[in-house]
């Protein structure tokens, strides 16, 4: 993990990519975070170790994709290898084999982006990964749940480039998450092992915090636009997604599991909120006021238009 | 299984009504009890009531008893000594008291335990009024006549102020004879003030907090919500039994009052029952909890029992507590200069 500050990095990316290909890609994740609450603020940084970068629409995702991949290589970024995937893969290198697209930029190899892309269908929730045929090698594009949600209506930023909306990214957290699963992260977070449920909706708790620290009574907007793009991007299912949206939230509120919460509070901590870590307590009103501000609001929406 | 029903009239027992009847179980409920008379009134009425060939089973719920818990028992236990067994084998004995298991005497069936709690919350619901201390009777008669005349609504009649107050003749007569020297009495029998009563006045500020049953909150979260932002989300709530106090209430009776920003959020409801249903609070702000004796309240609640609530409805459906309230929680926010320039613009208007 480093210390990112979010504008210049940012900056750095929307550079090294083809002008043409900047309407196609969107920052989500911590960077994202960073830019939407102090991208204004220079000496303010974020603790993360990518820059997840989705391109969207999906039927772009491809040559966008290969696009952005040559160039970054072309202005000397490189693969970043892992124990796992040491160097690119190649033509022959079966799809299930394949290394994701992380490219570290020219003397920092602390950090990296990542390509990902929006699923093909709003309704395919399973992770998926099509094959990135490069001059550079070969590469995994993943798409996975709720990213469809994740790009929609998303920031501008003074680059060309787009971050996603912090309330998509944590509507897209909760989503995936309407139970605390048992599953773990495969890193470690500071040292310790975390479920990725914990994980993922501490993100949202950080989220909502820095949400409201920036501009009070910013949750109440949350609602009504949770409803406008599960009505957009899924349809079909939007209510039975609506009503779903705060289970895993309420679980890890509720008291049963200290060492679930626990975690979350660590994930912020070390994550988004590194700067400036809440109590536990405080923590724990974050999550009621997004409850209350955000979840029930949708909810009742949801309800109102049965 | 059997249905519950509520208030009937016992038709093999004239004159009998009950709080609520189950089959053959009948349910009385005496809310708020604080005298024994009252109590053992109940016991011999539940023992009657056991008493026909219909052998019914009669549950007497104490609801919030002013009692120990010891004079109950005492007083149970006397009962039985004169009443026949199989009377008394057929009477059970509840004690609800807030925040504590509830205590039962004698037998109850699933049926009829599951169905306590709804009986005593519609006896709550239905209490003719709340019971009030003489004391607490006579602070809430005199704000009820400085409403009018503060508001100007000339005199009362007996009725009027039966009505408007919730409070009988007897009990009237009694606080109106304490603040004679400050009453115009007309000839047709009408009353009403004629100068600020001062001294009864203080003593209530006084006593503000326990006559109006003040609760206050603070923020636990560190992270407090400005008061702008509570009283935004009060009034998109938009209840019809609570209404805005405080500084807001002053200013929008008097805006040239010299108050600058507002300190916390002041909420008076009107509530006829027991306990105030508090639960909106958490859409204010879930960081609102109890506030410690040295926290400082960002929201205080006053609790008004009047029958009529005196509350101004502006124009855009928004309630504005009573003058007398808003005076009250000047004085209480400490704001002493404030609400004395409040209670001369209010005694002027009287004029």
């Amino acid at each position: 993990m480093s210390l990112i500050a979010p504008r210049s990095a940012l900056e750095k990316i929307a550079a090294a990519i083809p002008e043409d290909c900047r309407e196609n890609l969107v920052v989500i994740g911590s960077l994202a975070a960073g830019y939407a609450f102090f991208g204004d603020n220079a000496a303010l940084a974020v603790q993360t170790k990518d820059a997840d970068c989705l391109l969207s629409p999906r039927v772009r995702a491809i040559p966008a994709g290969i696009a952005v991949t040559e160039q970054l290589f072309a202005a000397d970024w490189t693969f970043h290898p892992t124990e796992e995937f040491p160097a690119p893969g190649t033509a022959e290198t079966p799809d299930a084999k394949l290394p994701v697209a992380r490219l570290q930029p020219p003397g920092s190899p602390d950090w990296f982006i990542e390509l990902l892309t929006v699923p093909e269908s709003p309704e395919d929730l399973d992770q998926r990964y099509i094959r990135l045929p490069t001059a550079n090698g070969h590469f995994s594009l993943c798409s996975f749940g709720f990213l469809s949600l994740a790009d929609f209506q998303p920031l501008e930023t003074d680059f060309g480039i787009r971050v996603a909306r912090p309330e998509m990214m944590a509507l897209a957290n909760l989503l995936h998450h309407p139970i605390i699963g048992p599953q773990a992260m495969s890193g470690l977070i500071g040292d310790r092992k975390i479920k990725r449920s914990n994980k993922d909706l501490g993100r949202v708790l950080a989220l909502a915090l820095l949400a409201e620290r920036r501009k009070e009574d910013t949750l109440l907007t949350w609602g009504p636009r949770w409803a406008d793009a599960l009505q957009t991007r899924l349809p079909a299912r939007w209510r039975e997604l609506a009503l779903q949206a705060g289970n895993g939230l309420r679980q890890l509120l509720a008291g049963k599991s200290e060492a679930d919460f626990d975690e979350a509070l660590h994930t912020c901590a070390y994550g988004l909120l590194a700067s400036n870590p809440p109590t536990a307590a405080f923590l724990h009103i974050v999550g009621e006021r997004l409850l209350v501000d955000g979840i029930e609001e949708l909810e009742s929406i949801a309800k109102a238009e049965q | 299984m059997s249905s519950l029903h509520f208030g009937p009239k016992l038709p093999d027992l004239p004159g009998f009504r009950v709080d609520a009847v189950l089959g053959d179980t009948v349910f009385v409920v005496l809310v708020d009890p604080r005298d024994l008379r009252r109590f053992r009134a109940s016991l011999m009425e539940v023992a009657r009531i056991s008493s026909t060939d219909r052998r019914r089973h009669s549950i007497l719920i104490l609801d919030e008893p002013q009692i120990s818990d010891e004079r109950l028992r005492e007083e149970w236990e006397a009962a039985q000594t004169v009443l026949q067994h199989d009377i008394t084998e057929r009477l059970t004995f509840v004690i609800l008291r807030e925040e504590m298991p509830e205590q039962i005497i004698g037998s109850l069936s699933e049926e009829e335990r599951s169905a306590i709690d709804a009986v005593a919350e519609h006896a709550r619901q239905n209490a003719i009024r709340s019971v009030r201390r003489p004391s607490e009777a006579f602070f809430d008669i005199l704000r009820v006549l400085l409403i009018n005349w503060f508001r100007n609504s000339g005199p009362l009649t007996s009725k009027e102020l039966s009505e408007q107050s919730g409070f009988s003749y007897p009990t009237l007569a009694s606080a109106l004879r304490k603040l004679e020297k400050h009453l115009i009495r007309h000839s047709d029998r009408r009353v009403e003030l004629k100068t600020f009563p001062k001294d009864e006045w203080s003593r209530l500020v006084a006593n503000a907090d326990k006559v109006r049953q003040t609760l206050r909150f603070a923020d636990h979260s560190g992270q407090p919500r400005s008061i702008e932002s509570l009283i935004t989300r009060f009034e998109a709530i938009r209840f019809d039994d609570i209404a805005l106090g405080g500084v807001p209430g002053a200013r929008h009776i008097f805006p040239a009052i010299d108050l600058i920003g507002t300190p916390r959020l002041d909420l008076t409801i009107h509530c006829r029952t027991r306990k105030p249903d508090l639960s909106f609070l958490r859409r204010l702000d879930p960081a609102l909890k109890p506030a410690r004796p040295d926290d400082p309240a960002r929201l205080v609640i006053h609790t008004i029992r009047y029958s009529h609530s005196f509350f101004d409805k502006a124009s855009d459906g928004s309630f504005w507590a009573d003058p007398v309230e808003c005076l009250l929680d000047l004085h209480e926010m400490r704001l002493e200069p404030q609400a004395a320039e409040f209670l001369r613009f209010l005694t002027l208007r009287t004029i």
